[in-house]
């Protein structure tokens, strides 16, 4: 029902003079934004590598973790939230919003750190058994820094998913750009709108090409020689 | 006339070439190494130190397999022997190798290493005083070449600079070019891995190497390469090798003794080289070593190793009656002129007139030449391809005697001490002793 008047509205897309006015809103914004991302994926990256660890160690208990991953992320954001805030330790804020947002993380981190585990050669495998590694030597030494590539692409697809959930999490009380976004849609009013929106896009694709540069730089390996092998990462 | 020389032939020439190039495991010793031939023979009772490996009663059964991989297999392995695990797939020949190393854990039986009882080590300790090398290398893509031949010295916690010693002079004894040492191991070529894969292996000088089909990966020439390094390479460490291989050819060159297994881990037969191609145990191991173990048993041996005969020789003061004479009793139509032990070439008989001597005829170089690590395989090729069915044994003359030498210039004996000739029934001779 705003959807008509704002498009016929007199004012411009975006008023600038409001933007300069509210400056210090939007880098505040910005850090709330940025600090629920890193901690929902740096939270769900230390989750799911554990699970990651005890389902390649344990094959049989995988696709029961998944499972539950599965279930998860299939679960309506809307719902989610609807549930948590009813619970007295969640309550409206930061808690209720990274539960929900480090659950939507696990399935994609999750299937990735194992993709990228089982994707480390056998012969490399054999050789590092039979020259002496322990079994967590080898996983730190030879099969981790082998699934980086899988591992990164995980992580890219996870931490863009969750800086457009953010946005989400304002119904909760903590949402970063999201923030204004709801406050433009309250007021009717575009410019707090687009502004959440284009920063939010622009934080996405910042993160991004964060991830890509951390890859070249941890794995130069990838990119010698003809044969050079970047295992693939699943996406769920 | 010229043109009917003994080994005018195109092809033969080419025949001794390649004899002479070929690859010899001529001086590679097959002796087996008595405690005077380890460098580092510890002082303990001789009996315990010449044995390196010995497995005993071995046997692996897999969960749920009806029959096991490896029954109760009894084998010794002497400090600085090369030992083939050979047999056709299903043998068990790979499982009894990673039973050494604790890969695979033996259902029952026990492994000796060095008189110790390997499962009274820690597992990680035992693997890191074991060489192993695998197919494909199994390098680590994401190290480079030299913290890959690092690997075990820097798990064994040696000192930074004593690790890059180490590489460096691991990569001199491969002859691995220092520059590939700062390279991935995805810019290797295939050999390359392998050699690196050998020197990750020597890396922290252990006694005993495991060696898992190390070379069916790569193409028959840098195999065959690859072989040649190994033999030269164990010339220089002598170190306690098992090697496992499907291919009997690579047994036969590479291996002190070849232990044939057939399916279910059964030991058929272990000997040198040599006794299990002239006696064969029994059909299996006939059958598995290939209906030329005669030819085979030829590219075990040397031309140096069988008696030769003279051949028909004669001076260059020679008449035509000596010559006749000389040809006679060697049922040939040509002569060889030696003065002395300097082989000069060779004239056809019907060119030396009565009263003449041989030195009036300029003599024809003689191309089909071998010399005494020449392997009979390779002389036997020589001789089935020449005309006159013999091979001239060669061998290079002590430095600044070759003045008198009338040799052609091109010839492939000059400057070279004669030495005889060899035949086919010189071969047969060779290998039926």
């Amino acid at each position: 029902m705003n959807g008509p008047r704002l498009a016929a509205a007199e004012e411009p897309l975006v008023r600038w003079d409001w933007v300069g006015d509210h400056t210090d809103d939007i880098t505040e914004l910005f850090w709330e934004h940025v600090t629920l991302t890193v901690v929902a994926v740096g939270i769900g990256f230390a989750l799911s590598m554990v699970l990651a660890l005890v389902a390649v160690r344990w094959r049989w208990t995988y696709e029961p973790l998944a499972g539950v991953c599965s279930v998860l992320y299939a679960i309506p954001s809307l719902a989610l939230f609807g549930i948590l805030v009813s619970i007295p330790f969640f309550g409206l804020g930061f808690r209720t919003a990274e539960v929900a947002l480090v659950g939507y993380t696990l399935l994609i981190l999750l299937r990735n750190i194992v993709a990228g585990l089982d994707g480390v050669p056998d012969p490399v495998r054999a050789a590092a058994d039979g020259m002496g590694y322990e079994p967590w030597r080898r996983m730190l030494r030879v099969d981790l820094p082998l699934a980086t590539p899988a591992i990164v692409a995980g992580l890219r697809i996870a931490t863009v998913t969750t800086v457009g959930l953010v946005t989400v999490t304002a119904l909760v009380g903590e949402g970063g750009f999201g923030d204004l976004i709801n406050d433009g849609l309250s007021r009717d009013f575009s410019t707090p709108i687009v502004v959440g929106t284009v920063l939010s896009v622009a934080l996405a694709i910042a993160f991004d090409v964060l991830f890509v540069l951390a890859e070249r730089l941890l794995t130069p390996w990838s990119r010698a020689g003809r044969t050079g092998r970047r295992p693939q990462g699943a996406t769920p | 006339m010229t043109d009917r020389s003994p080994s005018a032939e195109p092809g033969l020439a080419d025949a001794a070439e390649a004899a002479d190039t070929a690859p010899a495991p001529a001086d590679a010793p097959r002796v087996p190494t008595g405690p005077a031939d380890a460098p580092e023979a510890p002082a303990s009772p001789a009996a315990e130190s010449d044995i390196a490996l010995r497995l005993e009663d071995l046997t692996k059964t897999y969960p749920g397999a009806a029959r096991p991989a490896v029954a109760g297999l009894d084998l010794t392995i002497p400090r600085g022997n090369l030992v083939a695990l050979v047999g056709p797939s299903g043998c068990g020949k790979t499982t009894t190798l990673k039973m050494i190393n604790r890969l695979v854990e033996p259902t029952a039986g026990t492994v000796w290493l060095g008189g110790t009882d390997i499962r009274t080590l820690p597992v990680h300790e035992l693997r890191r005083g074991i060489g192993y090398v695998i197919q494909q290398a199994g390098l680590f893509p994401h190290r480079k070449v030299r913290d890959n031949i690092a690997t075990v010295p820097k798990l064994l916690g040696w000192p930074k600079a004593r690790v890059r010693e180490r590489v460096d002079e691991l990569a001199e004894l491969l002859d691995l070019d220092p520059v590939l040492l700062d390279r991935y191991p995805a810019a290797l070529s295939g050999g390359q891995q392998q050699r690196v894969g050998v020197a990750r292996a020597l890396a922290a000088d252990p006694p005993v190497l495991l060696m898992d089909e190390p070379y069916s990966a790569v193409d028959p020439i840098v195999r065959a390469r690859l072989q040649d390094e190994l033999l030269a390479l164990q010339r220089r460490v002598r170190k306690t090798i098992v090697l496992v291989t499907h291919d009997i050819d690579e047994a036969i060159k590479l291996a002190d003794r070849i232990a044939v297994l057939k399916v279910g881990g059964v030991l058929e037969q272990v000997g040198p080289p040599e006794e299990l191609l002239r006696a064969p145990a029994n059909a299996f191991v006939a059958d598995f070593l290939g209906d030329d173990r005669g030819i085979k048993r030829l590219s075990l041996a040397q031309v140096g190793q069988v008696p030769l005969s003279r051949g028909p020789v004669v001076p260059p003061t020679a008449t035509g009656d000596d010559v006749r004479a000389a040809m006679e009793a060697a049922g040939t139509d040509w002569v060889a002129v030696c003065d002395g032990d300097r082989l000069q070439g060779w004239v056809w008989g019907a060119d030396v007139g009565a009263a003449a001597t041989v030195s009036a005829v300029e003599p024809q170089p003689f191309r089909a030449v071998v010399r005494p690590d020449t392997t009979l395989k390779a002389a036997l090729d020589v001789i089935v391809t020449s005309r006159t069915r013999v091979a001239v044994v060669v061998e290079d003359a002590p430095a600044g005697d070759g003045s008198s030498s009338r040799a052609v210039a091109g010839d492939a004996t000059e400057g070279r001490r004669y030495l005889g000739m060899l035949t086919i029934d010189d071969l047969a001779e060779g290998i039926s002793r």
